[in-house]
């Protein structure tokens, strides 16, 4: 053999070599990360260090399939290495945590029992302090539910739901008495509801929440947040109940449609923050239903950009306790509804900016110089008779408003009167 | 130039012209539909349009509604009348109040629990220890016939007090009331099977079976639900108990309840919202039963063969708890009588529809109503394709298997009603409003009713039965705020009548419920009804002919030692008789017939003061007993108006007083007054007071008197401690005030005594001067001065009483210790008003008039100021609790005395020598 071609053969043959050597892939972590770590090759073998109360506090689990349903009873970390997938048996929830300070790292958790009466989930956990972290979560019933469980933190999870009618999905992400948990840049898909019920303190943020039914349910959900996330084609956006002290900051709400689409509902609600939030193409930007239920717990809209809905904003009857300031009302198709006969002259309205403002800026100080008034005729008309709504935008009835307008002989209802309208588009950041 | 004005001119002429055309329109629409020459002056009608701000759709509405003088309304509503324990009816479509049933609270204007035959009725109804007078009544049922309303029964429930009520609509009266032996509230009742075979009540809360005790912990060993099946005998127009029986079931909270009929006949469905079996627990941390049974996904919805389950009762496989035969949990759960299948977050309503076919369930905390068909359900329990158990053993089918599918409607469906065209009515309570949906087309829209506000149950025109009329739904909302006139804090409920004959559901009117929360109600044609206009002669509470009647002329009074019947009648404008005489303690019953045969001749009938009144309707007659304990003279009367002559159609009841006994003095005029001889209050067990009789006079041998002898030294040492306690306190310090401000960090101190006061006098002096009060010094300065002759003559006082106040004066001796404290404190804050309020208005800080406070916080001016009692005043205080304790002693070493009878107002003893002995 010639020289170079020796030294071919050698070159080819260390790179084979090499390529099986332990040097590591950008994506394979070494061998145990953890000092202390055990090493769990199959279920069997999981499962056996996980119910050995004296058992290693990491566990990482191999590449590979693992079926199996996992209960955990203690304090561990379970990791899993690229490719790890922990399957259930399809009976049951697939990994039960009753326990304190347990974390699951970077697994695919899957196929969990199909039964709605017992809640089958991916994850079930009660405890404190357990932590789903860069877990993803697909053809389960349920995605995540935590139950009691107190300073709990899903982070950086992906949650697919299967694809079954709407209503017969579980939740994707269930908080109940779970106070001070935190759900944090997580992605819902195609589940049915985000739902955080009887818990304080809870923060949710970062999140994308998608194509499910309630991209979050607040229900006794003191001291909650929610900031930073996209709720993005869910039927209602978020829907805040019977809850105080709740701060809903640079979210996009968009795409909720259909009859009961709302972006940002509220109900029976007190204290309520909503900052910096993007609004879009829903059918209702925000409803407002006896919220607050006191006005000296004040309800704050401000600086939102609120466009392109069916209805900006609707009130349940005539609300009071509520500011809106700052925000950039974009084009929607009807601004304002009150339903039940009411009107939103008790908000105070001040310094917003109306796409349709039709009044001027003499002074040129950035403030209409007139009032802006939501009063329409032709939306006497679509009350009493809704089939006319047919011809909402059209030019006939754009007609009947600039006639009232012009000649006011026939008198229509003041809805909403902001005495200082901005001029120029307030610049608020898309979240 | 010209062309701008002209397009400008052209177009709003061409705008006007439109807004013009679209306002003449809506005056020619008005115009047509009120018929111009058929009405004549339709300028009037236009006239009132404007001048009450009416608009054309509410003339419609009123045109739909009103029910001229004369005509009659087209249905009966009959409503719960809720906590008020009674039943509301209704005329629809005029929505007026028609009358108030009594069933399980007394209403004196029907004389329904005021002394006649209808306090038996509500005998009845005694649960456990108490005589229950209210109701929280929610679902009225009216009996059916192959499951349509026939007009005959009303059944109505108590869900407070689990029973139920049994209502003759032949007169419109509660003729019977059972009360549930086994649960401790129900809720899914009274709901009837299709031929009103049986009356079925379910529970609410759990509880063991018969109410029994036991701890929260064995809350899933223990507690259960139960159904009771009432069987209704509709010859007699009773409940059966002998025949009725129930089913025990597992602790879910069972909810509401809706009999099968046509293809589901033979089948009851049961909802539940507490599966996770949540008790509460928020004193100690644990969340809310709201919270608990929020946390399932799903609760249980059961589904019971009852025709199965009667099979197995009349077997005899039962066992009998509180006296009821009860199918235990075991034998229903493996002979395969219940099955369970999720239904969806906390549901509430549950309904069958029209053709039997299928089961609609609102989710409380939903968007969804669930439609369950029965066909699917039953070939899984026939073919016993199960998805698991649960904890009692029951088989639970799997959701997605029981289902036909889900309709979306809005927030917080409830109930279900139906219509003739295969439509549902679902009442949302979160979103107030009513979703119109198809139950056999999912697919069809749904169309949505805003009412106002917060509807909870919903009623249709015969709309539970198996042909419902459609025509209308009536939403029964909670809140009624900006509907009404206000009335203060309570709102009434508030009906809204809603018109279903257009293309698209039509608010009617409003109706506000004054005087109840009705839950449920029913509605049925007027012309199913035929109650009776009068009475056969004698008819009693009971509808039997009463044995007590009297005829017409044969009116009599019978004595029989202390009984006395009065066999009575009424007719215009008398009563026979009209004298009745009786004597003190006598038992007296009045059988009074009321003898008019024509409609509407009601005669009404009281004595004054003695808390009677009954209602007479022609023919009929009721049975007052009542004892005659008051003497004394009493007016009777009729009080319902009558006649002419109503005024004049009265009499006189008298009660001629007991002669007095000789000897022994009686105390007058005293509701259950003394009686001869001692009276001993025996506390413990039964707390009954126990008369004691002594004999007349002491004999030779006489029975022992309880020796309360030996009390007199304690007495004496109790009185001298008081004494020492108060001289001892005399040098105390008996208040303390302090005083904070910025520049006093420490505070100032003042202390009250007896003698004077210490502290920061002289500094808080100063500043007294500021704000024009007078000087510390010159409080009080007689009362100082004799203070301590005050305390020395409350000493002797009482040492003399103690030893020489007789039996009559006993009451005394406790007195004056007792008024020196409180004289301090009188005397205290007299002196400090007294200072506040006569500030020198020469000060250079001006204050209004204020009284310092004397216990804990206040203010004067920028002082947070804080005072207590001190050492003194406790001292004085417990001086106080031992003269009390002394003078109980003493009373009852007197009352034991020998001298006992004899003792006036000097005590021969000198309260410490010993008796005599031999006695």
């Amino acid at each position: 053999m010639s020289p170079r071609r020796l030294a071919a053969s050698v070159a080819l043959l260390s790179a084979l070599v090499g390529a099986e050597g332990p040097a590591a892939t950008p994506n394979e972590p070494p061998d145990t990360s953890t000092p202390g770590a055990a090493r769990a090759r199959s279920f069997d073998e999981l499962s056996a260090l996980v119910r050995d109360p004296a058992g290693p506090a990491v566990i990482e689990l191999d590449a590979g399939v693992h079926r199996g349903d996992l209960e955990i009873r203690r304090p561990v970390t379970l990791r899993g290495r690229a490719g790890a997938v922990l399957e259930g048996t399809g009976t049951a929830t697939v990994v039960d945590i009753a326990a304190h300070d347990v974390t699951l790292e970077d697994l695919t958790i899957r196929r969990s029992g199909r039964r709605h009466t017992a809640e089958d989930a991916g994850v079930k956990a009660g405890g404190e302090r357990v932590r789903v972290v860069r877990v993803r979560v697909e053809d389960c019933l349920f995605g995540v539910s935590l139950a009691q469980c107190k300073d709990c933190l899903i982070e950086r999870a992906h949650v697919l739901g299967r694809d079954d009618d709407a209503q017969l999905r579980g939740d994707g992400v269930k908080l109940w008495e779970a106070h001070g948990s935190i759900v944090r840049d997580t992605t819902i898909e195609r589940s049915r509801d985000l739902v955080v019920w009887y818990t304080r303190r809870a923060v949710l943020e970062g999140n994308t929440v998608r194509a499910g039914r309630y991209g979050s349910h607040f229900m006794y959900a003191h001291d909650a947040v929610v900031r930073k996330s996209r709720f993005e084609g869910n039927v209602v956006g978020v829907f805040v109940m019977y809850s105080a002290r709740v701060d809903v900051e640079h979210n996009l709400l968009a795409g909720a449609r259909g009859a009961a689409g709302i972006g940002l509902g509220f109900k029976d609600s007190d204290a309520v923050t909503v900052k910096g939030n993007w609004m879009v193409g829903n059918t209702v930007g925000t409803y407002l239903d006896n919220t607050p239920r006191v006005p000296t717990q004040p309800v704050i809209l401000e600086g939102n950009v609120i466009a392109l809905n069916d209805v900006g904003v609707r009130l349940h009857s005539s609300e009071r306790g509520v500011r809106v300031t700052g925000n950039d009302f974009h084009h929607d198709a009807t601004l304002v509804e009150v339903e039940g006969g009411g009107d939103a002259l008790a908000l105070d309205v001040r310094g917003n900016r109306y796409s349709d403002y039709e009044g001027y800026d003499l002074d040129r100080d950035g403030t209409g110089d007139v009032p802006h008034e939501v009063k329409m005729l032709s939306r006497e008309l679509t009350e009493s008779r809704t089939s006319l709504k047919l011809f909402q935008g059209t030019a006939a009835m754009g007609l009947i408003d600039a006639v009232a307008h012009a000649l006011p002989v026939f008198s229509a209802r003041r809805l909403w009167v902001d005495p200082s309208p901005l001029t120029q588009r307030p610049s608020i950041a898309q979240p | 130039m010209r062309a701008p004005i002209l397009v400008v001119s052209t177009l709003l002429a061409t705008g006007l012209a439109a807004a013009l055309f679209v306002g003449c329109e809506n005056q020619h629409e008005k115009k047509k539909a009120l018929g111009t020459g058929a009405l004549g002056a339709s300028a009037n009608i236009q006239d009132l349009m404007k001048a009450r701000g009416l608009s054309e759709a509410d003339v419609e509405a009123a045109l739909k509604t009103y029910v001229p003088s004369g005509k009659m309304d087209e249905y009966y509503i009959f409503a719960s009348g809720g906590q008020s324990g009674n039943v509301n009816v209704i005329g629809v479509p005029s929505m007026r109040m028609l009358k108030v049933i009594g069933v399980f609270t007394p209403e004196s204007w029907q004389g329904w629990g005021y002394g006649g035959d209808s306090d038996q009725i509500l005998e009845q109804g005694n649960q456990g220890k108490h005589k229950i007078r209210w109701a929280d009544m929610h679902h009225p049922n009216l009996s059916e016939t192959k499951g349509d309303y026939d007009g005959q029964f009303l059944f109505v429930n108590d869900k407070a007090n689990a029973r139920v009520a049994v209502i003759d609509l032949a007169d419109f009266q509660t003729k019977q009331i059972v009360t549930n032996p086994l649960a401790a509230s129900d809720h899914g009742g009274a709901f009837v099977t299709p031929d009103t075979e049986y009356v079925i009540e379910t529970s609410q809360y759990p509880a063991p079976l018969g109410r029994d005790y036991a701890p929260l912990s064995e809350y899933k060993d223990k507690y259960r639900g139960v159904a009771v099946f009432w069987k209704f005998d509709r010859q007699k127009g009773r409940i059966d108990r002998d025949k009725s029986w129930a089913m025990e079931l597992p602790p879910y909270t069972q909810d509401l309840a809706d009999v099968g009929k046509l293809d589901s006949d033979g089948w009851l469905f049961i909802n539940s919202f507490n599966t996770e079996m949540a008790v509460g627990g928020t004193l100690e941390g644990k969340p809310p039963i709201e919270s608990g049974a929020s946390q399932n996904d799903m609760d249980y919805l059961h589904v019971i063969n009852w025709k199965k389950a009667e099979q197995l009762v009349t077997a005899g496989k039962t066992k009998t708890i509180a006296g009821m035969r009860v199918l235990m949990m075991d034998v229903s759960s493996a002979e395969g009588v219940m099955a369970l299948v999720g239904e969806p977050k906390s549901p509430h309503g549950c309904d069958v529809t029209p053709d039997g076919k299928q089961l609609v369930i609102g989710g409380k905390l939903d968007t969804h109503t669930t439609i369950y068909d029965f066909a699917k359900m039953k070939a899984l329990i026939e073919q016993k394709k199960f998805e698991g158990k649960d904890h009692y053993g029951f088989p639970i089918m799997a959701f997605k298997e029981a289902i036909s599918g889900q309709v979306e409607v809005g927030l917080g469906p409830l109930h279900t009603v139906f219509d003739d065209k295969g439509n549902g009515y679902t009442s949302l309570f979160i979103e107030s409003a009513v979703a119109k949906w198809s139950y056999k087309d999912f697919k069809k829209p749904v169309e949505k009713l805003k009412v106002h506000y917060n509807i909870g149950h919903i009623l249709s025109a015969e709309g539970d039965t198996v042909s419902p009329d459609g025509k209308y739904v009536v939403a029964m909302n909670k809140m009624s705020m900006d509907r009404f006139l206000p009335v203060g804090p309570l709102y009434p409920q508030n009906f809204q009548l809603i018109d279903l004959s257009g293309e698209k559901m039509r608010m009617l009117m409003d109706m506000p419920l004054a005087n109840s929360e009705p839950h449920y109600s029913q509605m049925i044609k007027a012309d199913k009804l035929k109650p009776l206009k009068v009475y056969k002669p004698g008819t009693n509470a009971h509808g039997e002919i009463d044995p007590n009647k009297p005829e017409g002329g044969k009116e009599k009074i019978v004595r029989n030692g202390s009984k006395v019947d009065v066999y009575m009648t009424a007719i215009r404008s008398h009563f026979t008789p009209d004298q009745i005489e009786v004597e003190e303690g006598d038992d007296v019953t009045i059988h009074i017939t009321n003898l008019e045969t024509a409609e509407d001749q009601t005669h009404g009938f009281t004595i004054d003061m003695y808390n009677v009144n009954v209602s007479l309707e022609p023919g009929k007659h009721e049975n007052i007993s009542f004892k005659a304990d008051m003497a004394g003279t009493y007016p009777m009367y009729c009080t319902e108006f009558c006649s002419a002559l109503h005024l004049e159609m009265a009499g006189y009841f008298l009660v001629k007083p007991k002669k007095k006994l000789g000897g022994t003095p009686m105390s007058e005029n005293v509701s259950g007054g003394e009686q001869i001889g001692r009276r001993e209050a025996a506390p413990g067990g039964d707390g009954h007071v126990h008369l004691q009789l002594a004999e007349a006079k002491p004999k030779a041998v006489a029975p022992a008197r309880p020796r309360w002898d030996w009390a007199r030294w304690p007495t004496v040492t109790l009185a001298i401690s008081a004494l020492a306690l108060f001289g001892l306190s005399y040098r105390q310090v008996w208040w303390k005030f302090w005083l904070y401000a910025p520049q006093y960090p420490n505070g100032l101190k003042l202390q009250i005594s007896l003698t004077g006061m210490g502290g920061d006098v002289h500094e808080i002096d100063l500043l007294n001067h500021y704000i024009g009060m007078k000087h510390l010094a010159d409080a009080a300065p007689t009362e100082r001065q004799l203070g301590g002759y005050g305390v020395a003559a409350v000493a002797v006082i009482t040492l003399v009483l103690l030893a020489a106040a007789g039996k009559k004066l006993n009451k005394f001796v406790a007195l004056p210790a007792i008024a020196f404290p409180l004289g301090f404190l009188a005397d205290s804050f007299y002196w400090l008003y007294s200072f506040g309020h006569q500030l020198d208005p020469r000060a250079p800080l001006r204050m209004s008039p204020f009284t310092p406070e004397m216990f804990g916080n206040g203010k004067i001016g920028q002082f947070e100021t804080f005072a207590q009692p001190s050492i003194g005043f406790w001292m004085a205080v417990a001086g106080v609790g031992c003269a009390i304790a002394s003078a109980l002693l003493r009373s009852r070493v007197c009352d034991n005395c020998e001298h006992a009878e004899t003792c006036g107002a000097v005590c021969p003893r000198a309260m410490v020598l010993p008796e005599k002995k031999g006695t």
